[in-house]
């Protein structure tokens, strides 16, 4: 199996962006990515781009707009994930040795406010059961009576991914926030307040992948991806049945996707010097600690108080600021992760530089449900 | 008086007594019921589902509130939203029928209820009806839940 490396990537700083489109906001997170690269027209075999909401052959206009047609481009949907899976695609092409160099984009531009899903079927949404930030909450109550998280756990969160927003030019929201703010703010459905929930936006990422001997010297690993949809039985994981079973014997898609990654890296959740976690919500990220074996369940108070998981402490989560600071372009997001962990693993990220990182985990999930786990080594 | 909407009036059945109740499925080989009724059973694939009225009464597992009016939905705002557990152990993804959602406690004994709900923006749109969970005593929730909905 052929070695893979990131040989360069690019990013639209996720936000609001006016009248731009998705396809103007791909063009540039990928001109990035390919000048880094060192990658030109002719260079490259496929794309696969990643979008939930940007319809028919959204990846084909992003390559038009370039002049680079001519070669393969697939458009790639897993929810929240999409990112992840385009990224599997395009590594498993390589590996096989079908191609040498692959484009992976990711390009969004959501509606604006409550995120409206082609998943629910119109009744649902007529009967008032189609309120995708209720779920969430009914997801953290649950986080709550079971994991011993309390509303000050939840607003902690925040606090420690918005301090590391604050050091991300490529961040939407970029102040600190106090627990007491974050409580204060609009109680959306409880126990979550507005600013427990991040923002859909906008925004772009791209990652050129290419066989590790042709790659630039000094390119990041890609030591496994993996994508795993849900085992059934849960009422409340992201495939939102309408009904469900005791789900304690059941494993999270988030856990089926790292356990298979960490077995395909040989390594572990303490080989990892940082991980960018999905924080659809505040619970989604402290659900997800002991879902990818960072921790076991209940601990995640203590870890929050005790900053381990913060920038400076044992294993920075969310170094980006996540997506509570950096708001959420479905399709982009996943490889918005992966450009955090690419710079992290070069070191050149700056402000937020963890120290010393030489592995990296990104993982997404979302609507499916589609889970993706995937581990970068400097 | 209101129609079942065709969406949903394939869930939603009346007794003998006028009663609500709710129509999933079972399979003998798994002895799992689910809702709405499958082509299989939904957790072991299990091709030997039959028609199974539900319990209509369970205890609260989750709540909250949805304040504003999500995309597509016509209805009052603000409304209860939850999970119900039902008596046979079946987890119910529900709307909560009660003046004040936030003050229930989880573990609080529920019954189903129906409710009609405006079909679209206009007047003449019609309704649809949805199945719903109201509280039925003001019995306190089991000590493992003190933390309560609220």
């Amino acid at each position: 199996m052929k070695a893979v490396a990131l040989a360069g990537v690019g990013m639209y700083p996720f936000g609001r962006h006016g009248d731009l489109t998705a396809t103007e906001m791909g063009a540039t997170a990928l001109q990035a990515a390919l000048s880094e690269a060192g990658v030109h027209r002719g260079e490259f075999q496929a794309t696969f781009c990643a979008t939930a909401y940007g319809g028919v052959a959204a990846g084909h206009r992003v390559l038009s707009s370039l002049a680079l047609t001519g070669g393969p481009i697939i458009d790639v949907e897993a929810g929240c994930a999409s990112g992840g899976a385009a990224l599997g695609l395009g590594a498993a092409a390589i590996q096989s040795g079908q191609y040498d160099t692959v484009l992976v984009l990711g390009i969004e531009k959501m509606p604006k406010g409550m995120i409206r899903s082609s998943f629910f079927p119109s009744w649902m949404e007529t009967a008032g059961l189609a309120a995708t930030p209720a779920y969430f909450a009914l997801r953290a109550q649950r986080l709550m009576i079971e994991q011993g998280i309390t509303s000050h756990d939840l607003a902690d969160l925040v606090v420690k991914n918005r301090a590391n927003g604050v050091l991300n030019s490529d961040a939407m929201f970029r102040s600190a926030v106090t627990r007491e703010q974050v409580l204060a703010s609009k109680l959306v459905c409880y126990p979550l307040h507005l600013w427990m929930l991040c923002s859909p936006n906008e925004g772009a990422a791209a990652v050129v992948l290419q066989r590790a001997d042709l790659a630039p010297p000094g390119s990041v690993r890609l030591l496994a991806t993996s994508l795993r949809s849900h085992l059934p039985g849960s009422v409340l994981d992201e495939s939102t049945p309408l009904a469900g079973l005791s789900d304690s014997e059941i494993t999270p898609p988030s856990t089926l996707a790292a356990e298979d990654a960490y077995e395909r890296a040989g390594l572990g959740p303490a080989d990892l010097d940082l991980v960018e976690c999905q924080d659809t919500d505040a619970a989604r990220e402290l659900l997800t600690w002991p879902e990818l074996g960072l921790c076991q369940a209940g601990q995640q108070a203590q870890i929050l108080a005790e900053g381990s998981f913060a920038l400076g402490g044992r294993l920075p989560v969310n170094s980006s600021g996540g997506l509570l600071s950096k708001g959420e372009p479905l399709g982009a997001s996943a490889l918005g992760q992966i450009v955090e962990l690419v710079h992290q693993l070069r070191g050149d990220a700056g402000h937020r530089q963890v120290e010393a990182a030489r592995v990296g985990l990104a993982h997404t999930i979302g609507r499916g449900a589609n889970a993706s786990v995937t581990i970068l080594q400097a | 008086m209101a129609s079942a909407g065709p969406q949903t009036d394939s869930m939603i059945s009346r007794n003998g007594d006028g009663q609500a109740i709710l129509l999933g499925g079972f399979s003998e080989q798994s002895q799992h019921s689910h809702f709405p009724r499958a082509l299989v059973c939904p957790y072991t694939g299990a091709n030997d589902v039959v028609d199974h009225e539900l319990p209509s009464t369970g205890v609260l597992w989750a709540c909250t509130v949805v304040n504003s009016a999500p995309p597509g939905y016509f209805g009052p705002v603000p409304y209860g939203f939850g999970v119900v557990q039902l008596e046979d152990g079946l987890r119910i993804l529900t709307r909560i029928a009660a003046d004040d959602p936030a003050s229930l406690q989880i573990g609080q004994p529920m019954g189903l209820i129906i409710e009609d709900l405006p079909a679209g923006a206009d007047q003449d749109a019609g309704t649809m009806q949805i199945w719903a969970f109201a509280p039925t005593s003001d019995d306190t929730a089991s000590d493992d839940t003190a933390s309560g909905a609220r």
